[in-house]
């Protein structure tokens, strides 16, 4: 069981995820901006891992990325996007790769890809 | 003697020096066990074999250090030529969003131009239709005019009617007057249907079907056009979007590549040490071949007293680690021998 920040503007995604995880008896914290989501990090220390959409108004999910590596370098984060218009998931995660993800994923996915991402990046940092 | 033939030496030096003087002449050879001279040469090699080894391990401890490195920058490298490949990809498929952006601009602009020229052409026409209003109701006051004085006369002709008989004469004039501003109030009102008439026809051409299928169209290309403008804010929120994304990414991956070759750098400058210490060997090397040479020279001649000799030889090996000593760096204490000083970096 994970304490995982949970990052995404889209509610009812977040809401599936949030059924997702918690079959698996995770914890989890919601934030619905890249802003919120990096207040509720904090120095990142009461998480295990992050899961963040790439494309936010605001902050977007390659800057939350990036931000929190700095602050947390350990801490694994996932990324996740389906692209919009002519911004392509591929190279949105791409992007997401670059600045530190551990894993991506990319929409729409099931719970077998969000457990082989989360396993992944887990499998990284171990969970504290 | 250079280093390689030094080093091409074998362990029992003392004894093959022992063999070399008896083929060498008819002097009388020192036994191996009073050779305490070439005893205290022997240390010195074993001191410098022992620090030119310990100087290879190093370098082969830094050179896969720097095969490591140099694979890890080749790594990011790679990762950069690839992103940056997908980035290519990416900025080409928004070139078609570019592209509208461009024909959207250019369309709104041409309709903005056109909004000026409709504007006066429909301020023209309302300044004449209402240039034939003025005329109308101008009109329309002369008449009431008239029917006012047409009022008053008839009421004085009823006046005189009554008076009849008598004043028939002044009746006769009123009466024709009567008749008169009739006339002339009947003209003025065939004036007025024909203004009006005109009026009717200005207006319909104002606001015929031309004129409505103008406007339609104007609706029509106003709403397309601000769908175009809302695609277009999107393509833009999105170009701006993929280059701030595009920049950080380098940005990191350069970061990491600077950060990797200034280890890189330091690995390099870390070379040099073993240079030095190879080098150190070689003024050492150069104070032994002066005591052997004087040896043999001894031994040639027939000497036996070589305690100067042995004196000095044995100083050789301490000499040289005195000089090692002053390159030591008390601070870089190797992990693996605790108090004892490390290597100290000098750079080139």
């Amino acid at each position: 069981m994970a304490h995982i920040l949970l990052i995404d503007d889209d509610e009812l995604l977040r809401d599936t995820l949030l059924q997702m995880l918690e079959l698996d008896r995770h914890r989890v914290t919601e934030a619905s901006t890249g802003e919120q989501g990096l207040k509720l990090f904090g120095s990142g220390s009461g998480f295990d891992a992050v899961i963040t959409d790439i494309l936010m108004p605001g902050i977007d999910g390659t800057q939350v990325i990036f931000e929190m590596r700095r602050r947390a370098p350990q801490l694994p984060v996932i990324a996740m996007s389906g692209g919009r218009r002519k911004l392509s998931p591929q190279f949105n995660l791409e992007t997401a790769t670059m600045v530190g993800a551990a894993s991506q994923l990319a929409k729409p996915f099931g719970l077998k890809d969000l457990r082989a991402a989360l396993n992944k990046a887990l499998g990284v940092e171990p969970v504290r | 003697m250079n280093t390689t033939t030094f080093l091409s030496l074998p362990a029992s030096w003392c004894g093959k020096l022992w063999r070399w003087l008896r083929r060498a002449g008819p002097h009388e050879a020192l036994p191996v066990a009073e050779c305490a001279a070439v005893a205290g040469m022997r240390t010195l090699d074993q001191q410098m074999f022992t620090e030119l080894g310990r100087a290879v391990g190093l370098s082969e401890q830094s050179a896969m250090q720097l095969l490591t490195q140099v694979g890890g920058l080749r790594a990011l490298s790679s990762r950069l030529i690839g992103y940056l490949a997908e980035g290519n990809k990416q900025s080409e498929a928004m070139q078609d969003g570019i592209e509208l952006n461009s024909r959207v601009i250019k369309e709104l602009a041409a309709f903005v131009q056109t909004l000026p020229q409709q504007i006066e052409l429909e301020r023209e026409q309302l300044k004449l239709l209402m240039l034939e209003v003025k005329g109308l109701a101008e009109m329309t006051d002369t008449i009431r005019g008239i029917a006012r004085q047409t009022e008053i006369l008839a009421i004085n002709a009823a006046i005189e009617a009554a008076r009849a008989g008598e004043s028939g004469r002044g009746f006769a004039v009123l009466a024709g007057e009567v008749r008169r501003l009739a006339t002339e109030a009947n003209e003025l009102a065939g004036k007025v249907k024909d203004d009006i008439g005109r009026l009717v026809k200005t207006v319909e051409v104002n606001y015929s079907g031309e004129v409505e299928a103008r406007t339609r169209h104007n609706e029509a290309e106003a709403k397309r056009l601000g769908v175009l403008t809302r695609e277009l804010d999107a393509s833009y929120v999105d170009m701006r979007q993929f280059y701030a994304m595009l920049i950080r990414a380098v940005s990191q991956n350069n970061t990491e590549l600077d950060r990797g070759i200034g280890l890189l750098l330091d690995s390099a400058q870390y070379q040099d040490v073993f240079k030095q210490i190879v080098d150190r060997v070689e003024p050492a090397m150069a104070s032994r071949h002066v005591v052997l040479a004087e040896l043999i020279a001894r031994l040639r001649g027939g000497q036996r007293d070589t305690a100067e000799l042995d004196a000095r030889a044995a100083a050789l090996m301490p000499d040289y680690l005195a000089r090692e000593a002053e390159h030591r760096d008390p601070d870089a204490a190797a992990e693996s021998a605790p108090g004892t000083p490390g290597l100290r970096i000098e750079l080139f």
